[in-house]
């Protein structure tokens, strides 16, 4: 029987995709929504490219990052830090680390583009 | 760094004057120069070194949690020595691109078996000449690139040291903010 797996890096692909419908300005929940699957696509291929079992956490999967490339680990970081403040702040501003992750009532785009950003160079950069 | 969800924000150290180890101010560009006591490098430490530069971190960071931050860097000399190195690199190397900018410390605490141990962020923000965030994002690879750079150095002239070592490379973690961020973290619901 073939083992089937999911390619996590389609989450990254579905997170390009929302972010340009034309109606994303209006819809906080769907940047929220690109935010959260950046980290989860980068976060998943990390783990899956180091062996890593499926319940190894958070934690454990960015320090075994960051042995073997810093560069690596801090885009991870970076995008935790997003996803941490699009799936559980819902007021805002929320600052976390220092950063300030809402300005306004809604979540802006250019962070969720941002974080496209490190996504995209995170997992080219993996390869 | 990256936590399971749970982390618990437990302090807020901010606005330092990274020039002068006069607590709170904006660091000034033409300032920055101005960093005598976080300069030397591992083979000039002296015998009495890591009295000084614990004293030095401590006061460096204006922040009504000292006793808390002592007993943090008291664990490990390590943590103390890249903490060193690499606020003195982030002064120099980003005094160029910024108009101004601050260094804030942020300790977290992600391991409840270990409630001792706290991540340490440096958090730098300010108003800089960046033109966008992927410029800000090549100088935070930089600051980073250096860190990795001082702990293989640690490990090469102190190689019975390792654990300690890679202890203090994964409690450190360094952000660059921008204008409109703030080096206060304000603790988790």
């Amino acid at each position: 029987m073939t083992v089937k797996s999911f390619p996590p890096d389609e989450f990254l692909n579905l997170a390009e995709r929302m972010v340009y419908l034309k109606n994303i300005l209006d819809d906080e929940a769907l940047i929220r929504t690109v935010m959260n699957r950046c980290y989860y696509a980068v976060f998943l291929v990390f783990r899956e490219k180091l062996g890593l079992p499926e319940n190894t956490t958070h934690r454990r999967v960015y320090e075994e990052v960051k042995r073997k490339n810093i560069k690596l680990a801090g885009y991870l970081d970076i995008l935790w830090v997003y996803r941490r403040g699009a799936d559980y702040y819902l007021h805002s501003p929320v600052v976390l680390r220092g950063w300030a992750i809402t300005h306004r009532v809604s979540f802006e785009l250019d962070k969720a583009e941002r974080c496209i950003d490190i996504a995209q160079r995170a997992l080219s950069e993996a390869i | 760094m990256v936590g399971t969800g749970s982390m618990e924000i437990i302090d807020v150290l901010s606005d330092v004057n990274a020039a002068t180890l006069v607590p709170a101010g904006p660091l000034s560009v033409s300032e920055s120069v101005r960093i005598p006591s976080l300069t030397s490098t591992v083979s000039e430490l002296q015998p009495v070194w890591e009295k000084y530069l614990l004293c030095d971190l401590v006061n460096y960071f204006n922040t009504k949690y000292r006793d808390e931050l002592f007993s943090i860097l008291y664990r490990n000399e390590f943590l103390q020595m890249l903490l060193r190195d690499v606020i003195d690199f982030v002064v120099k190397e980003l005094q160029d691109s910024a108009e101004q900018f601050n260094i804030g410390i942020s300790l977290e605490r992600e391991d409840p078996e270990d409630p001792e141990q706290r991540i340490i962020f440096l958090i730098v923000c300010g108003k800089w000449k960046f033109r966008d965030f992927n410029e800000r994002l090549d100088a935070m690879v930089k600051v980073w690139k250096y860190m990795e750079s001082r702990k293989n150095e640690y490990l090469k002239n102190f190689p019975l040291d390792r654990s300690k070592i890679e202890e203090a490379y994964f409690l450190v973690s360094v952000f660059i903010g921008e204008e409109g961020d703030d080096c206060e973290v304000f603790p988790t619901r």
